[in-house]
């Protein structure tokens, strides 16, 4: 019989794909044409899609370098569940990627006017790349029965290990290359994204994974010390990521109005509650206090997960929306065009419209897909460790 | 390289009739249908060749009209980011859209500096002005109404906004052309930010004085 639990999240799940359907819908099919697309063309999609894409990277990443380079016990035997987790969470990411393009029937394009100087053209291969090797591994793995000591899980796991980086640098040069976006012009936004992975995947599997009945409570406890203490570092990283490109950013004069509009303009409480206080401070608290022994895992739990929304917001508002905002305020001829569009421009009334819009519920939604592949799969497929024999 | 075409806007000759931008409107635009002709609200957004006005801006009088359209980069960062290598050059140097490769990623309106894309997200009844005319949910542009330059056998045309210019405000033609190859020699005409690099082919001759906004 299905468990009640099992129940309460296929529904879940259920509700939640309807969400991104309606988003999807209302975003592709709007009754009033707007021609905003023109100022703010990178909507919330956008970094549905990049986030997705961000969460599944780290997840693998983390899951191999546990695997392979610490040799954790507990995380040889969960392997094969957390690169599932990836492979998951990577669905929404592309499900969002066909939503968002608006034109997907010439996606083909992709591959066969394949322009190599083009980021996104690379984004299109690596995503195939590392989808695919991700597949293959999990493949040789149930094959297997989860034996990771397999030269060719070996091989395929470098494989996912360097495709999934070299995807999340290339999709922070898809906003890196862009001269014409101040805010964004530099390799920070590779290294950024990159960090953002490894801080975002330790923190998912901290907050979604439980310890299977058959993995010793010890080797379990080391594994979450090991995300723990991963996710403690990456998190200074970052914040020193951020404050770098912030600083880097101000010192540039063309971007110093950015900086001034993410720490004390309208855009500052995404910035100083999302990410300063969300996703920096209480995580590092709790990772810390955690790693002290001194509170406990569903503390952890909790924090994480607000660490989680809170580098979604980063990536939502401070990061992709300012960068936008900030051409329309430097870029004499964009400013022309926004204020035929929108009358007297102001980044709370833009904010507003990028925020309020269909595109937030597909995002949001597209957690329905994870959450359902997530659940039919620890249920039919052999991605959770075999039970310990009990009997004696 | 094949010879390439440049349009130049002198803004002492321009009167601000909008002439130009009503002839785009017509000929790129504008739909016939059984209930008459459609054009998409706010019409003059989706114009490919949009009046502005420059109140500040270095080198340029306070008020200075302006036309947002594509400057036809030589270097075009649209073209550099275009995924499906639907944005392209042609051999005459003009940067066109393949709406049967394009995907609407829109990173082609994220890297023009111009603010020379417009997306109209929308419905729209009919059937598009000219094989080459806006079409719902892609990057527009303007292409130097390549319609026209297909029909022509000799390899000269004449774009709409030029041809419906009273006051000759707008020359168009090729770099070796007489009129252009003076203007372009003489140094009076200016590229809009020249420091991206992107080599436009799109000149404005600037007003000798300041005329207020309007």
């Amino acid at each position: 019989m299905v468990e009640a639990k099992t129940v309460a999240k296929l529904s879940l799940s259920i509700l939640l794909i309807v969400v991104m359907i309606i988003g999807v819908y209302e975003y592709r099919s709007p009754k009033e044409p707007s021609p905003e697309m023109a100022i703010l063309p990178w909507g919330p999609t956008v970094i549905g899609y990049i986030f997705f894409a961000l969460l599944s990277g780290g997840i693998a990443d983390s899951a191999i370098i546990h695997t392979y380079l610490e040799k954790n016990k507990a995380s040889r035997v969960l392997l094969g569940r957390s690169l599932y987790t990836a492979l998951a969470v990577l669905v929404p990411g592309i499900a969002l990627v066909f939503s968002d393009i608006l034109h997907p029937e010439n996606a083909a394009w992709f591959y066969r006017g394949f322009n190599p100087l083009s980021r996104i053209a690379w984004n299109a291969v690596l995503y195939l790349l590392y989808g695919g090797s991700l597949l293959l591994l999990l493949l040789v793995l149930a094959r297997s029965r989860g034996d990771v000591d397999k030269p060719l899980a070996k091989l395929l796991a470098l494989l996912v290990l360097a495709t999934s980086v070299t995807l999340e640098v290339n999709l922070g040069m898809a906003y890196g290359v862009n001269i014409a976006v101040p805010a964004w012009y530099g390799l920070y936004t590779g290294i950024l994204f990159v960090v953002a992975a490894f801080t975002l995947g330790s923190a998912w599997e901290l907050v979604t994974s439980r310890k299977p009945e058959s993995i010793d409570a010890e080797d379990y406890r080391k594994l979450a010390r090991s995300y723990t203490w991963e996710n403690f570092y990456s998190t200074i990283i970052l914040a020193l990521v951020v404050f770098w490109s912030l600083l880097a950013l101000y010192s540039w004069g063309l971007s110093a109005p950015l900086v001034v509009e993410i720490t004390r303009g309208s855009i500052s409480p995404y910035f100083w509650v999302s990410y300063i206080l969300l996703a920096l401070i209480i995580p590092l608290v709790s990772t810390t206090t955690y790693l002290l022994e001194k509170t406990s895992r569903n503390t952890l739990r909790i924090t994480l997960a607000l660490q989680v929304l809170g580098i979604a917001i980063l990536l939502l508002v401070p990061f992709n929306f300012a960068g936008q905002y900030l051409r329309i305020e430097q870029n004499p001829l964009y400013r022309q065009l926004a204020i035929r569009i929108e009358g007297e421009i102001t980044s709370s009334q833009l904010l507003n419209n990028y925020l309020y819009s269909p595109e937030i519920l597909a995002f949001i939604g597209a957690l329905g897909l994870w959450l359902l592949i997530q659940t039919i799969g620890e249920k039919q497929l052999p991605i959770q460790p075999p039970r310990r024999n009990t009997r004696t | 390289m094949s010879r390439r075409v440049y349009m130049i806007i002198d803004m002492n000759s321009c009167t601000n009739c909008m002439a130009c931008v009503v002839a785009c409107l017509r000929e790129n635009i504008a739909r016939q249908t059984d209930q008459g002709v459609v054009l998409p609200r706010d019409s003059i957004l989706y114009a490919r060749t949009k009046p502005v006005y420059i109140d500040k801006w270095s080198g340029l009088p306070p008020g200075t009209p302006l036309f947002i359209q594509c400057q036809h980069c030589e270097n075009a960062p649209c073209e550099a980011v275009c995924p499906t290598s639907a944005t392209y050059r042609d051999d005459k140097g003009v940067v066109r859209l393949d709406t049967n490769k394009c995907v609407s990623c829109r990173a082609c309106i994220i890297a023009c500096p111009y603010g020379a894309r417009s997306l109209y997200h929308g419905r729209l009844e009919g059937e598009p002005p000219n094989k080459y005319g806006l079409k719902p949910g892609f990057p527009d542009k303007c292409n130097f109404c390549a319609h026209r330059a297909e029909k022509s056998s000799s390899g000269r045309w004449v774009t709409a906004c030029v041809e419906a210019c009273a006051f000759n405000a707008r020359i168009f033609g090729y770099e070796d052309d007489k009129q252009v190859r003076e203007i372009i020699e003489n140094g009076k005409a200016i590229k809009l930010f020249p420091t991206y690099g992107t080599k436009p082919k799109l000149l404005y001759i600037p007003p000798s004085r300041s005329r207020g906004g309007r």
